[in-house]
């Protein structure tokens, strides 16, 4: 009997044996996510010249063909989930030209989060794309500096495009391209608007008429529709209000400034009847007098669009990247889009028009010089003009305009009345717009008594979303 | 050769929880124990230098309003969920305790909510409850009882109630499976002794079912317990921690502080956590060993 | 078996109102994926008019499913193969060997399902790092399987405790080593528990979020339910789209659960409740 056993431990042993086996094999083929192309990190071979310094070597088109043949891979994070498909192809484009790179994308959702993380554990990708790079990051010179790409800053189709995507701690300097501008204003939907003959509201008064009218003539409409639940929609309309109005008294760089210095004299934010106050009161208002959905505070940003795509609601304050979403939903929707009213008596209306969809290359990669030939190729006008026709926003660059769609009329007109900012207004990252929604999502669902109360509440709130790093 | 192989094959079997162990180890105790390091720090997650700064994170809990308010909704929502939970698990399998045909169906229907990640059972949910265009609202309306509805995600506090509820239905097939089995092992003479002396149905459940269930019940209450103190997932998909912040939970706090630049103090948070679920579960254990004992 | 006090009609009744009850969503579910996209879902029935099969190609692609179930399949394979293999042979050494470290670590194992995942989250990220276990799927199977190890460990040593030791002693005395003895005579007695923990874990596994949306980052890796989440973004979410992804990214989950269901309560029954 024992003779039996032997053999059969001796099959055992092979066994596990062979499942170690298995095991390693299977560890040596998960390693790259079936990429094929080394984990070639040219380790200092592509890095030899302009190691990190301020003066970029002006990143010309790459002239294929002469370069080293040496394969190259390039990560790129992409925190947009339209644009994934279109970057894929461009990657297929440009990897097809240049045989030697190989480029991989990887999306997430909460790109900026993930940033994060991947910088603390020394795991930076070597281009973020259409994603929001904590400030912290261009403060420690982890980016390019495209300030002295003079043949890429003309053609923009406005010089001061290149002071509004500049960093905000040290203007010199331009950590990231733009490739759009993107409008934020106020859909209209110009059936009900022509047949209730309302004319476009520059003053809160003429809105607060506006509303007043729809709500009285038309049963059926929301007047105005949040979609709060997805506090950001909230958040935003503290920057495009109150602060948007910051940016018009002070001028752009001197409020940008003031945001980020908190210098609380020139903000004024708990100041009595001050900006923040009157937010509150206006949106308090339009609550008690019906103005507004109920819900709004827990409608989504999907049934805001819904809602304006359907005919269910007038107005609604959203930016253009949510046009083609309302167009999906109905294709034949008849709206039009105007600039903000003004919340504070004596301002223009308001409209941000700030650059959209950005590009940075990481300083310290060992491929900087490859991501940067990419990052050429990603901004050249052919495939500037397809992005610009992807998001609906006009490009920056003047070789690269598209029709880009049915609100271009409107926009150009409305360009002509309002106070264009062209950055939106500076937020602590302890307290960003999807923070601040929630205090605002507190106010819909009657948690302060008075304006005063919620201002109160806001300037703790921003106050201490000021971190101290370290 | 053999010799060798056999005699480590003889003494083989002491070992076989070094893999297990050897993984603990590395995967999760590791991690924890810098964890801990961190939550002494002021790290903010990003800068490569940090402070330590003692238990001062710790103090500070204790004046944070909105961890306190977190803490309130943790405890509301991962007390009363075991409760009900036990109590619809305990009925269904009750129920379901029959001859009839069907039953086996019936309790893997039952059962299968929870196989579905609860994120997206949450946006089903949320679909369902929409206030413009839900499928509840639909039904209502159907039945002219269109007044019957009301915002509830979208008012502070009826909204975790809600969320009490979706989660309920998700998982009380979990606890009415531990249930059934529990059942399975109580034999019929047992029953119809308490019959003939008399005792009615809900007195024999009262008296005989429930101390013999008592192994079922303590995993029940045990593992529900833990599952909803660190409840995430729901809340985030019907309200997000809102409105405003009358539904974040101390999970939801402390993934955002987290990436907020507080990462030092989000940790010391989650230190705290596991206070807030080592107390109940051992007051729980006690309780019901008296329970036991007690009769 | 117990008799409840109630006739079989309203017996009946109610077990039928309770699967409705559970099927709901799924029915929410179906109907969701199915809603032809530009039509407003303002306008939403409660029965469908049009079937927009479409839906369920479309999500299928752009998200693409199929490399997302082949890496969730990948990952839930090896996790609960590895989680039963490991925790069997402890589970066994802690049932059967008990000296005061055995004791104190099966406690330790216990006592750590009480610790919330999110004390780890940032430490984990630096270990997988520092391993390049970031991106692969070798080091997602390991995290995985070690995230079941105590609960598995615990139905194990529960039910081995109760399996008498007779039955590897009389195999020793036929010549065999304890080692071969538990793995050729106990384990398969240990089905249930194996199915049950099968179950368990082969969906955790699948639904996995929270680690793999940190640790599987390209998109050749991701795995179900990262695919499912591209559909639902902050600009917007496409609860079409979301909803076909889910319905087929549930379809294995599912299918495991019906293979295995009908151990499971004996399962439960054997390493949870006696004893």
């Amino acid at each position: 009997m024992s003779y039996t056993w032997s053999a059969a431990s001796k099959r055992w042993i092979a066994t596990i044996g062979a499942a170690a086996l298995a095991a390693g094999l299977l560890a040596g083929c998960g390693g790259n996510g079936g990429n094929g192309a080394n984990e070639g990190q040219a380790s200092g071979e592509a890095s030899t010249s302009a190691s990190s310094s301020s003066n970029p070597s002006a990143a010309s088109p790459s002239s294929s063909g002469t370069e080293a043949s040496k394969p190259v891979k390039l990560t790129i994070l992409n925190g947009t989930v339209e644009a994934v498909d279109w970057l894929n192809e461009q990657i297929k484009t440009y990897t097809a030209q240049h045989p030697n790179v190989t480029i991989e994308q990887e999306f997430q959702k909460s790109a900026s989060d993930v940033l994060k993380v991947k910088i603390a554990s020394g795991d930076a990708p070597d281009i973020v794309a259409l994603a929001q790079v904590p400030q912290e990051f261009y403060d420690q010179d982890l980016y390019y500096d495209f300030s002295g790409e003079t043949a890429l800053w003309d053609r923009l189709t406005n010089a001061s495009i290149k002071s509004s995507v500049s960093d905000t701690s040290r203007p010199e300097k331009q950590f990231y391209l733009p490739m759009t501008v993107s409008y934020t204003g106020l859909y209209y939907n110009k059936d009900i608007v022509a047949e209730l003959g309302i004319e476009r509201p520059d003053t809160w008064e003429a809105f607060t008429q506006a509303l007043q009218t729809v709500k009285d003539k038309k049963n059926d409409v929301t007047p105005l529709y949040l979609g709060g639940k997805d506090s950001w929609t909230l958040g935003q309309l503290v920057q495009y209000l109150p602060l948007g109005s910051l940016q018009q008294e002070l001028g752009i760089e001197e409020a940008n400034k003031a945001l980020i210095a908190n210098d609380a004299a020139k903000l004024g934010l708990d100041q009595t009847g001050g900006r923040i106050e009157t937010f509150a009161k206006a949106l308090m208002d339009f609550k008690a007098a019906g103005l507004v959905n109920k819900n709004g505070a827990s409608a989504s940003y999907d049934n805001q669009l819904d809602a304006i795509a359907g005919g269910k609601a007038a107005f609604v304050i959203q930016g253009m990247w949510a046009l083609s979403d309302i167009l999906k939903k109905n294709p034949d929707a008849n709206i039009g889009f105007w600039p903000i009213p003004a919340l504070m008596a004596g301002d223009k209306p308001y409209m941000i028009g700030s650059p959209d969809g950005s590009v940075s290359v990481s300083e310290k990669s060992d491929n900087r010089d490859e991501a940067l030939k990419f990052v050429d190729f990603l901004v050249s006008a052919d495939v500037q003009k397809s992005y610009s026709t992807l998001r609906n926003s006009p490009s920056v660059y003047k070789d690269a305009e598209a029709d880009w769609s049915i609100l271009s009329r409107d926009v150009t007109a409305d360009l002509d009345v309002a106070f264009v900012a062209s950055r939106w207004p500076w937020t602590p990252s302890g307290y960003n717009s999807d923070s601040i929604g929630r205090t605002v999502q507190e106010l819909l669902v009657d948690a302060y008594k008075t304006p005063a109360d919620f201002a109160k509440v806001f300037k703790d709130n921003w106050d201490k979303g000021y971190t101290t790093a370290g | 050769m053999l010799r060798l192989a056999r005699r480590i094959n003889e003494r083989l079997h002491r070992y076989m929880a070094v893999p297990a162990l050897a993984l603990f180890a590395v995967f999760f105790v590791t991690p924890l124990v810098k964890g801990i390091r961190i939550s002494l720090t002021d790290w903010n997650g990003l800068a490569p230098d940090y402070h330590y700064v003692g238990l001062s994170n710790f103090i500070e809990f204790f004046h944070d309003d909105r961890a306190i308010h977190a803490l309130k909704v943790t405890l509301t929502f991962g007390l009363i969920s075991p409760v009900l939970l036990c109590a619809a698990g305990l009925l269904y399998a009750l129920l379901l305790d029959n001859r009839l045909r069907g039953r086996g169906a019936v309790r893997t229907f039952v059962y299968l909510p929870a196989i579905i990640s609860p994120l997206i059972m949450g946006y089903v949910w949320l679909l369902l409850l929409n206030s413009e265009n839900g499928a509840l609202l639909e039904v209502l309306k159907i039945f002219g009882r269109e007044s019957v509805y009301r915002d509830w995600l979208g008012t502070p506090d009826e909204a975790l109630w809600v969320i009490i509820a979706v989660n309920l239905w998700q998982f009380v097939g979990y606890a009415m499976i531990i249930f059934l089995a529990g059942l399975q092992g109580i034999s019929a003479d047992v029953l119809e002794a308490a019959k003939v002396d008399g005792a009615g149905y809900w007195t024999s459940v009262r008296r005989i079912v429930a101390p013999l269930l008592m192994p079922a019940i303590r995993i029940n209450v045990i593992t529900n317990l833990i599952g909803s103190l660190g409840v995430f997932d729901v809340i985030t998909a019907l309200t997000d921690g809102g409105p405003g912040y009358s539904t974040e939970s101390m999970s939801i706090y402390i993934m955002r502080s987290s990436f907020n630049g507080h990462t030092g103090y989000a940790t010391a948070v989650a230190v705290l956590m596991f206070l807030v679920i080592l107390i109940p579960v051992s007051v729980a254990l006690r309780l019901m060993k008296q329970a036991d004992q007690d009769g | 078996m117990r008799k409840t006090p109630l006739a079989k009609t309203p017996l009946y009744a109610l077990m039928i109102l309770m699967a409705l009850v559970s099927l709901i969503p799924f029915y929410m579910l179906l109907f969701t994926a199915l809603t032809p996209s530009s039509i407003s879902l303002a306008d939403s029935r409660l029965l469908l008019r049009h079937f927009e099969w479409g839906n369920l190609a479309a999500a299928w692609r752009e998200s693409k499913l199929g490399g997302a179930m082949t890496n969730s399949s990948i990952l839930m394979g090896g996790s609960v193969l590895l989680s039963v293999l490991v925790s069997a042979g402890a589970g066994y050494v802690f049932a059967r060997v008990n000296t005061w470290y055995n004791r104190i670590l099966f406690n330790v194992l216990l006592f750590s399902m009480m610790i919330p995942g999110v004390i780890n989250t940032v430490p984990l990220y630096s270990l997988m790092k520092a391993i390049h276990g970031i991106n692969t799927h070798w080091a997602m199977i390991l995290l995985l399987a070690t995230g079941f190890i105590p609960q598995s460990v615990f139905l194990y040593a529960n039910f081995i405790r109760g399996l008498s030791r007779e039955i590897e002693e009389s195999a020793v005395i036929d010549g065999c080593t304890l080692f071969e003895a538990f793995w050729r005579i106990s384990f398969p007695l240990l089905l249930p528990i194996t199915s049950t923990l099968i179950i368990l874990n082969a969906i955790a596994a699948w639904n996995n979020y929270a680690q793999s949306v940190f640790f599987l980052q390209s998109q050749e890796l991701q795995t179900v339910p990262l695919a499912i989440s591209r559909f639902v973004q902050t600009y917007g979410a496409d609860y079409t789209k979301m909803a076909s992804a889910a319905l087929i990214g549930m379809l294995p989950a599912v299918i495991i659960y019906f293979v295995f269901q009908r151990f499971f309560v004996k399962g439960i029954s054997a390493g949870a409740v006696k004893g």
